[in-house]
């Protein structure tokens, strides 16, 4: 078995609530999996879980055939993880070329004497990080680039925001990207380019991805494999159709649509 | 890691404890001496805490000046406090004179609140908490130097008032009487807070701010009333504060009177649970226990010497240990995950 | 008819009510500076000898300002564009103005007149018979009542005159006016430096009286001044000219010869400075051959030579008497070297422009060379002339002055230090002073011969142990802190420093850090066996720390370090999720600010050669973290102007250290009331683009430009 990622009856408990409750799943790796479920199925929870932000109650995470359980979320990271915020959470008052940058972190080592004297090792390093922000930047067009690579981060538009959130997880050089609703909050052109552009992530640049979306025009467009959850739970697995038409997920969405919204 | 130094804490206190206590340096009585003593000074540090903790519940800030507010009370009643007694009407009427004192503190003390409120906070109710504290701080040594300016930078000393400072005598066990009236009557205006919080209109508000500004602005709310109604609950306590300070230790008036007992009020909220009011009055007692008992119980038995001059370090070391081990306090703070 | 429909519009009751609402707050600004002494304290400083003292002064400025103040917030109120009509508005705001100032000058002479009657002293320590004195003029209170409440209104209606006055005089005007008032109180200060050897003393007398300026000198000063700011917006372009000029004209070798011995001079200057004599020789060069070639009959060289090595011989035993003559020679010759190579210089000009005058070819041009060269140029010549002041200081301020500039400097390292931890990293430490206890205790202990452990080690040889050490402190102060919040770990800091103090207090640690007598006897720092004692050689010390430590933070902002504490200050969950070590980099910041905190420390050890518990209180913190926020947090330029201004002037105005903190704390609120993001910020927020951005966000998008994007033309 070769599993890119892979858990086990995962749990989370806040005090009472189960949040996420015996949760398994695998993705394989070249794999877009979409999880759906409505608002408070644990989705999010899932995420933190995975990148390390709470531990688990119980149960296994694996990545890579190593255990995640205990480890830190930047050690996560570093291993091939990264992810993006339901709520964009950029660094505002840097730029957003520097935003990039850090993706870069975990890829390079020039610590404190490198910063204070600048050898050319450290001259050579930065030069590749910058490249690679730049790099992973064009990946979104013209909007990221030019100009606007000085501009604080908080001066993009929520769409823009929203980009080079991605843009900063794709320059960790991550395996498995989290995108967690990716769509939110944008015009429908602009959706219909997000389900283009992770179609994208996955074709030209070898990600694996994970996406959480409400949009289900983009779980259509852009999943080999959807997963459903609800109650902290797996309700339902397969393709978009199977899912789309399993009665658990319909009850999930409908049965509660009177106490959703 | 963490649990090492639980383990650490908690052996160094046993042992100092037990060495202490198998010396037999002091006797039962003198513990409870001791215990008496500290629950007055406790009781202090909790009138002060809960200032801290109103404000914190209400507006998500920690009042870093409430220490001179507390200060501005104790400052001012000394000087009604010298009239009265100087004019003969301390030595006829006391108790009279104590509550014209507590009238006078208590309100300069609000006073000074509701100026700091209006002044300084009212405009930072949506700022990041860097630029509140950072301001708050400001207004802190603002207040601290306008009372030299204002009064000078001598200490003065309140007028002793006979009564407070005979004995009670109960079997082999010596109380003064002013720590029992302190004790006391702080113990029933913190009811009285307790009650007004719970049981009234405006209490009910203000619980409601404290959970959600916004939602209780959409209730119906007028939040900057009830933050000032906050501010004003804060300073009258600390005002009575700074009064029972003066009863119990005339020594010591000055303008930086506020610092130290300030940052240790703030040490027994968090201790009690920020925000939670309960919680402060616990946490102000508990310090107060723990400061008079702590460095004669443990830090003696260490083999420290001049354990008493470390008296004021026990509660920031103990702030210390509250926000590693149990960040939420005794008591618990309410949503502590949204409101971190 | 508009002039009614104006004064309907101004006198709505909201203007009035704000109006006297202003001059009230202005009042009790008056009042309560009076009450806490400050007013009394500077009167006993003029300003213009004999004329106006500064306490005055701060009353004008309140009054005044109270008008302006007015009459901005009723232009501010007043949007309709009739109410522009000029001499009606002009009238009416001078009439607020009054209105303002009325009530300021009510207020001083209701206090005036309570405070004749009864005596407050008993509990208003400040509201002495000095403070009445001074608000009547030694004049009976019954005459200078209304004259009180008048000259209040007057002022105020001044004040509010200013705002009528058009910028191009208004700047000019306030900006000299300014300027006489803070060389007024700097009066001390100017008369220390003007009288040492080698300032005309012409100067000295012209400018200055035994209380304050003198007449001549105010309007010498606000003359000066007004020109400068006149012609301060042509400087650029006047200086851009010059260096062009040189650049073309003069040829390279001359140029870098100018700069060679010009190095060599201040190099020797300093080293004469230090190590041989620090009066001996005059400030400024040309005095050099001015004063010593006056004498009738000898050559201003060999006079020059023959009186440095007399006045030598008999004052250093250090070094012989023979090094300090080579000096000396060195000194003199190489500063009439450079004296000689100007003029070649402007030769070369001249002559070049006439050559060019000559050739009747209209056609030919300038030739500039190019703009990168002309870049590096300024760049080189601004830095070079920017280390030859700051290196110079000392010797044209002398010792007292660079006692200041000592202070200013213990002070600013500390706020390089504090800056790494609250500007990179994102962790408000107040308990900082602990670092810089530590600092100077491990040198004490380290260096001092009556230290417990009795090591003795020298200055140099102890300090990276005292580094290392405090960068230890810095790291188990860090680690339990780690996981707390901004504002907890604000207090829990707080609490550190303050327990910091209260251990070097205690008798616990009495055998080894001597309780509240301290340690004594600390060796001063020495080179060689050239002791740096007093505070204008210390200063390079001090100097050297302050430029190695604005290096490092200038190299780390940038860097992978930099980026890495600033994700973690903006956002520290998202850091960590792309990859950051948090702890790591906190405790990093913490070890480094703590380190560099040391350096200020141990200097500031050796500067007093005795260090006691009361030295090191929270108000070192406060005033590290001020200095910080006025300048701007993170920002580096900041720092130094920040140091300068919260601990430069207190240090040069002795009335003002009686109420530093109250201002320091009055500063805290202001700042992070009206610009949080300090005098000199960061980052220059760049918003003009918004708009064009906010169009990307709008819901129906024009398919052209859609289509134009590249990243989904190429799907």
């Amino acid at each position: 078995m070769n599993k890119l990622f892979e858990c086990k009856n995962l749990s989370k408990d806040f005090g009472g609530l189960t949040a996420v409750n015996k949760f398994s799943f695998d993705i394989e790796e070249g794999e877009i999996v979409s999880l759906i479920g409505p608002n408070g199925a644990g989705k999010t929870t899932f995420f933190n879980l995975v990148t390390g932000l709470y531990p688990p109650s119980s149960g296994m995470i694996m990545f890579k055939g190593e255990d995640l359980i205990g480890l830190s979320p930047y050690e996560i990271t570093q291993l091939g993880i990264a992810r993006t915020f339901q709520a964009v959470r950029l660094f505002p008052d840097m730029t957003i070329l520097e935003n990039a940058m850090v993706g870069q972190h975990c890829r390079s080592k020039s610590g404190i004497l490198g910063a204070i004297l600048r050898p050319r090792s450290y001259q050579e390093e930065e030069e590749r990080i910058r490249n690679n922000a730049k790099e992973q930047l064009a990946f979104f067009g013209s909007r990221l680039m030019g100009f606007r690579l000085d501009q604080p981060a908080a001066s993009l538009s929520y769409a823009n925001r929203r980009r080079l959130e991605i843009a900063r997880a794709m320059s960790t050089e991550a395996k498995l990207l989290l995108l967690d609703e990716p769509a939110a909050g944008m015009n429908p052109k602009e959706t219909i380019e997000i389900a283009r552009l992770i179609g994208k992530l996955r074709d030209e640049r070898g990600f694996t991805i994970l996406v959480i979306e409400h949009d289900m025009r983009v779980v259509k467009d852009v999943s080999d494999r959807v997963v459903a959850m609800d109650y902290g739970g797996k309700i339902a697995e397969g393709t978009y159709e199977q899912v789309a038409t399993d009665e658990h997920v319909i009850e999930a969405y409908l049965g509660r649509t009177g106490i959703e919204e | 890691m963490l649990w090492v130094l639980r383990v650490v804490v908690i052996a160094l206190v046993i042992y100092g404890s037990a060495v202490t206590l198998a010396s037999g340096k002091y006797a039962p009585s003198s513990w409870i001496s001791l215990l008496i003593a500290g629950l007055a000074q406790g009781s202090i540090y909790a009138l002060i805490a809960l200032g801290y903790s109103l404000v914190y519940g209400i507006m998500l800030m920690i009042n870093f000046a409430h220490g001179e507010v507390y200060m501005a009370g104790a400052f001012v009643s000394f000087f009604v406090a010298d009239a009265l007694e100087q004019s003969g009407f301390l030595q006829a009427q006391p108790l009279v004179t104590i509550f014209i004192l507590l009238l006078t503190a208590m309100a300069t003390s609000t006073l000074v609140a509701l100026i700091l409120e209006r002044v300084a906070y009212r405009r930072l109710q949506n700022a990041p908490r860097m630029i509140s504290l950072i301001t708050a701080i400001g207004a802190s040594f603002f207040l601290q130097y306008t009372f030299r300016g204002l009064f000078g930078s001598g200490f003065k000393a309140y007028p002793v008032f006979g009564t407070m400072w005979g004995r009670w005598t109960f079997g082999s066990v010596t109380v003064q009487v002013v720590q029992v009236v302190v004790a006391m009557a702080a113990i029933l205006m913190m009811g009285g807070l307790y009650w007004f919080v719970e049981k009234t209109k405006t209490g009910k508000s203000m619980r409601a701010v404290s959970e959600d500004k916004e939602i209780a602005s959409l209730m119906g709310i007028d939040v900057n009333r009830v933050i000032v109604i906050t501010f004003m609950l804060g300073g009258m306590l600390a005002g009575a504060a700074g009064v029972f300070r003066g009863l119990y230790q005339p020594q010591g008036i000055g303008y930086n009177m506020g610092f130290l007992p300030g940052l240790k009020a703030f040490s027994a909220a968090v201790l009690g649970g920020i925000g939670n009011i309960p919680g402060a009055m616990l946490g102000g007692i508990f310090l107060g226990l723990f400061e008079s008992i702590g460095p004669n119980l443990i830090l003696q038995g260490l083999g420290i010497v001049g354990a008493n001059q470390l008296k004021d370090a026990i509660a920031i070391v103990m702030l210390v240990l509250v926000l590693i081990f149990r960040p939420q306090g005794i008591l618990g703070e309410k949503l502590a995950e949204e409101k971190a | 008819m508009t002039k009614s429909n104006i004064a309907h519009t101004v006198l709505e009751r909201k203007n009035a009510t704000q109006t006297m609402l202003i001059g009230i707050y202005s009042g009790l600004v008056a009042l309560f500076v009076c009450l806490i002494g400050m007013v009394e304290t500077f009167g006993e400083r003029d300003i213009i000898g004999g004329i106006i003292s500064m306490g005055h002064t701060m009353l004008i400025i309140i009054a005044m300002g109270g008008g302006a103040i007015a009459v901005n917030k009723l232009r501010e109120d007043i949007s309709t564009p009739t109410a522009k009509s000029n001499k009606a508005s002009f009238l009416i705001e001078i009439l607020v103005g009054i209105t303002s100032g009325l009530i300021v000058g009510t207020t001083l002479s209701v206090f005036v007149f309570a405070t004749a009657l009864v005596d407050m002293r008993s509990v208003l320590i400040n509201v002495s018979p000095g403070l009445l004195e001074m608000l009547t003029l030694q004049k009976p209170v019954s005459q200078v009542v209304m004259t009180i409440t008048i000259l209040g209104s007057l002022l105020g209606g001044l004040g509010a005159a200013i705002f009528n006055i058009t910028p191009r005089i208004r700047l000019p005007l306030v900006v000299g006016l300014a300027s006489v008032v803070s060389l007024g109180m700097l009066r001390d200060m100017m008369k220390i430096i003007l009288s040492r050897e080698g300032w005309p003393s012409v100067l000295l007398n012209f400018l200055v009286k035994n209380q304050g300026l003198s007449i001549t000198g105010a309007i010498t000063i606000f003359a000066t001044t007004v020109v400068l700011v006149t012609i301060w917006p042509h400087i650029p372009a006047i200086y851009d000219k010059i260096i062009r000029v040189v650049v073309t004209y003069v040829p390279r070798t001359l140029q870098l010869t100018v700069s060679i011995i010009f190095a060599i001079t201040l190099a020797m200057r300093i080293f004469w400075f230090i190590a041989i004599s620090d009066k001996d020789l005059p400030v400024l060069p040309i005095c050099n051959i001015a004063a010593h070639s006056s004498d009738v009959g000898e050559v201003g060289l060999v006079k020059c030579i023959n009186i440095l090595s007399q006045d030598v011989s008999t004052t250093t035993d250090l070094l012989g008497a023979n090094i300090a003559t080579l000096v000396g020679t060195i000194i003199t010759i190489s500063e009439m070297l450079i004296g000689a190579s100007i003029l070649l210089g402007i030769m070369f000009v001249l002559w070049n422009i006439r050559q060019r005058a000559k050739s009747t070819d209209t056609t030919s041009t300038l030739e500039y060379p190019d703009n990168a060269l002309l870049i590096i140029t300024k760049r080189n010549i601004s830095a070079f002339f920017g280390v030859a002041l700051l290196v110079s200081l000392p010797i044209l301020l002398g010792v007292f002055p660079s006692e200041v500039l000592l202070n200013v400097g213990l002070y600013m390292l500390m706020g390089f230090g504090l800056n790494i931890v609250v500007g990179m990293a994102g962790l408000l430490d107040l308990g900082y002073v602990a670092f810089f206890a530590v600092g100077a205790y491990s040198m004490a202990m380290l260096t001092s011969p009556r230290a417990s452990i009795e090591l003795g080690m020298s200055f140099w040889a102890a300090l990276p142990i005292v580094v290392l050490v405090t960068g230890a402190t810095g790291l188990l102060v860090g680690a339990p802190v780690l996981r707390m919040r901004g504002d907890y770990l604000a207090i829990v800091t707080l609490g550190f420093g303050e327990i910091a103090r209260f251990l070097f207090l205690s008798d616990w640690f009495k055998p080894w850090l001597g309780g509240a007598q301290g340690i004594l006897l600390i060796p001063p720092v020495s080179i060689g066996n050239v002791q740096l004692i007093g505070p204008h050689k210390l200063y390079y010390v001090i100097i050297t720390g302050c430029l190695i430590a604005l290096f490092i933070s200038a190299r780390l902002r940038g860097s992978r370090v930099g980026r890495a504490w600033m994700a973690m200050s903006e956002d520290e969950q998202v850091a960590e999720t792309m990859g950051i070590n948090t702890v790591y980099y906190k405790l990093l910041a913490f070890g480094l600010g703590a380190m560099i905190a040391s350096l200020s420390g141990a200097v500031f050890a050796a500067k007093l050669g005795t260090i006691f518990p009361h030295s090191f209180n929270v108000l070192v913190s406060i005033t590290a973290l001020s200095l910080l926020i006025v300048g701007g947090i993170g920002s580096l330029p900041g720092i130094i102007v920040g140091a300068l201004v919260l601990v430069g002037l207190p240090e040069l105005l002795r009335e003002f250290t009686e109420y530093r903190l109250l201002i320091y704390g009055a500063v805290l609120i202001f700042m992070m009331l009206a610009r949080p993001e300090g005098l000199i910020p960061r980052v220059r927020q760049t918003r003009k683009i918004d708009d064009q951005e906010l169009n990307q966000d709008a819901w129906l998008h024009n398919e052209n430009e859609t289509n134009n994007d590249s990243s989904v033309a190429v799907t």
